[in-house]
């Protein structure tokens, strides 16, 4: 499950690090939701109870941990452990890109090949 | 369903689902908006639901459920964690109440995007509540069943006469509705959290109203079981505390079925005494009870001095527990927990059993070293002990117990 919940929601939530010009910082729930939001032109919308229970779930499999709490705000960083799984998940979905794209390549080849024949 | 009582202008319903049939309260909930009913602030206690009136429009509620427990002694008394309310909020979802495990949030925006917006994720979520379930449905099988059986060492047949086997059977009855519900909800969740990551959905029955009827009788039967039962205890707390069933051996005007310190001086026997009189400590009493599995029950204790016809002193204390079982396999079975239960505790020592006309017979020194004996004879079960204070004369177990034993044949 937690695979899963990388390969859906940790890379969307990680994605505010780099951008934001800060290696290991997350930042709060409601500026993970808001960068999200812009940074994919909407199309991935995250609810605010399903941020909180991943963000729950990846404190427990510490792939996060709090470092700091103002008021009603917590923040978060990600941990060494977080950072290898997002590479993990990165590294097989591009592969994935790399597999579809070579089946075109396939595709077209033998399609381009069969046009000649005939 | 329909009943509702107005006060301070809050209207009270009682939920017509349980807290984790999600779309079932949530529907409800949104049915109750559509007619003017708002769950108010904190609107959910002890398991009832406070509204209010305004005009009626459509809302969506939604239930969350919730990672950590809920009760009142857990980290922020069990309520949301308040960044999440505050997220929620500027995303037009306002936290309202609690109920059990579940936060019941509220939404009159038609165009704010959902609470959860994955199911996977949700599947997640319920997870935490399952296995809350889980264990507070194991922990209700061991409290329920398995430390009352350890408790009473086993002895189902010697607490169901303690107890009254009505009463016993209600206990059990209102014990097996609950390890049926927990097991229900238990089922409930599993199955939407299975549905939630096949189906993306809850996948359980959403008409709130089909499974109203049923739902509330099973509650009205476990509340009105609790309320008999705790009423049950409090008199029976009532009645040991001051002993109002036993009466003292001089008052009482009934037969006892059994021979007793004067009967085993015999024929010609004079000048019987009650002893330990006036010590207020329930000695020379006689407490008869009935029960249906047991129709006739006698705890007697008797402390006593009588000379015999040949002039010999019998002084000394006469237990006995008595009883008439429904048939005898019961008796038998009664007669094996009395000699169980007391074989459990330290020093008890097993002694030769006197050669009695009796279905079975076994005797033993008790933890303060006086003759016992248990007889079973028929349907009728006697534990008697008989402790002995004369100087110059004793009767030997065989003797009283031969005595105890043919008595019971009158």
């Amino acid at each position: 499950m937690a695979a899963y919940v990388i390969n859906k929601k940790l890379n969307c939530t990680i994605i505010t690090d780099a951008s934001m010009g800060c290696e290991t910082c997350i930042g709060t729930g409601t500026c993970a939701i808001e960068f999200i939001d812009k940074h994919t032109n909407g199309r991935v919308q995250i609810g605010p109870a399903t941020l909180y229970t991943i963000l729950g779930k990846f404190e427990k499999e510490k792939y996060i941990k709090e470092i700091s709490v103002e008021g009603r705000k917590r923040t978060y960083v990600i941990t060494e452990k977080g950072k290898d799984a997002y590479n993990t998940e990165l590294v097989r979905l591009r592969q994935c890109i790399l597999d579809s794209d070579n089946v075109q390549s396939f595709n077209q080849y033998w399609r381009d090949r069969h046009e000649k024949t005939t | 369903m329909k009943k509702r009582r107005k006060i301070e202008h809050h209207i009270y319903r009682i939920p017509p689902c349980p807290a984790y049939d999600i779309s079932g309260m949530e529907n409800w909930l949104s049915d109750l908006a559509e007619e003017g009913l708002f769950l108010v602030q904190d609107g959910f206690f002890a398991g009832v639901a406070a509204f209010e009136y305004r005009k009626p429009r459509q809302v969506r509620y939604r239930l969350e459920a919730a990672q950590r427990k809920t009760g009142m002694l857990s980290d922020n008394s069990g309520e949301p964690d308040p960044e999440q309310v505050e997220l929620s909020k500027k995303y037009s979802w306002e936290y309202i109440a609690k109920r059990k495990d579940f936060y019941i949030y509220r939404s009159f925006d038609p165009s704010a995007r959902e609470l959860n917006t994955d199911p996977e994720v949700q599947a997640l979520a319920l997870n935490a509540v399952k296995k809350r379930q889980g264990s507070a449905l194991l922990s209700s099988v061991f409290f329920l069943f398995i430390y009352p059986v350890l408790l009473t060492r086993g002895c189902i047949m010697l607490t169901a006469i303690n107890m009254g086997t009505w009463w016993m059977a209600l206990v059990l009855l209102l014990a097996v509705l609950m390890i049926v519900d927990g097991v229900r909800a238990f089922i409930h969740l599993k199955k939407m959290q299975k549905s939630l990551i096949n189906n993306g959905c809850y996948g359980t029955e959403s008409d709130w109203r089909k499974n109203a009827v049923p739902y509330f009788i099973r509650k009205t039967i476990k509340a009105t079981l609790a309320v008999l039962l705790v009423f049950a205890f409090l008199k029976n707390w009532g009645i040991t505390v001051t002993n109002e069933k036993k009466i003292l051996i001089e008052e009482y005007k009934g037969t006892v079925p059994f021979a007793t310190i004067k009967d085993f001086a015999g024929e010609g026997s004079s000048e019987y005494t009650l002893t330990m009189k006036g010590l207020n400590m329930g000695f020379n009493t006689i407490e008869e009870k009935s029960d249906w599995i047991a129709p006739r029950c006698i705890e007697y204790n008797e402390h006593a001095k009588v000379k015999n016809s040949e002039g010999k002193i019998i002084d000394g204390g006469l237990y006995v527990d008595y009883c008439e079982l429904r048939n005898p396999k019961l008796a038998k079975i009664l007669s094996r927990e009395l000699y169980r239960l007391d074989m459990m505790k330290k020093g008890v020592e097993l002694i030769d059993a006197p050669n009695l006309q009796a279905d079975y017979v076994i005797a033993y020194f008790n933890t303060l070293r006086f003759p016992t004996v248990v007889i079973q004879k028929d349907n009728i079960v006697v534990k008697a002990f008989f402790f002995q204070t004369s100087e110059n004369y004793t009767i030997p177990i065989e003797e009283w117990a031969d005595m105890i034993c043919d008595s019971l044949e009158n």
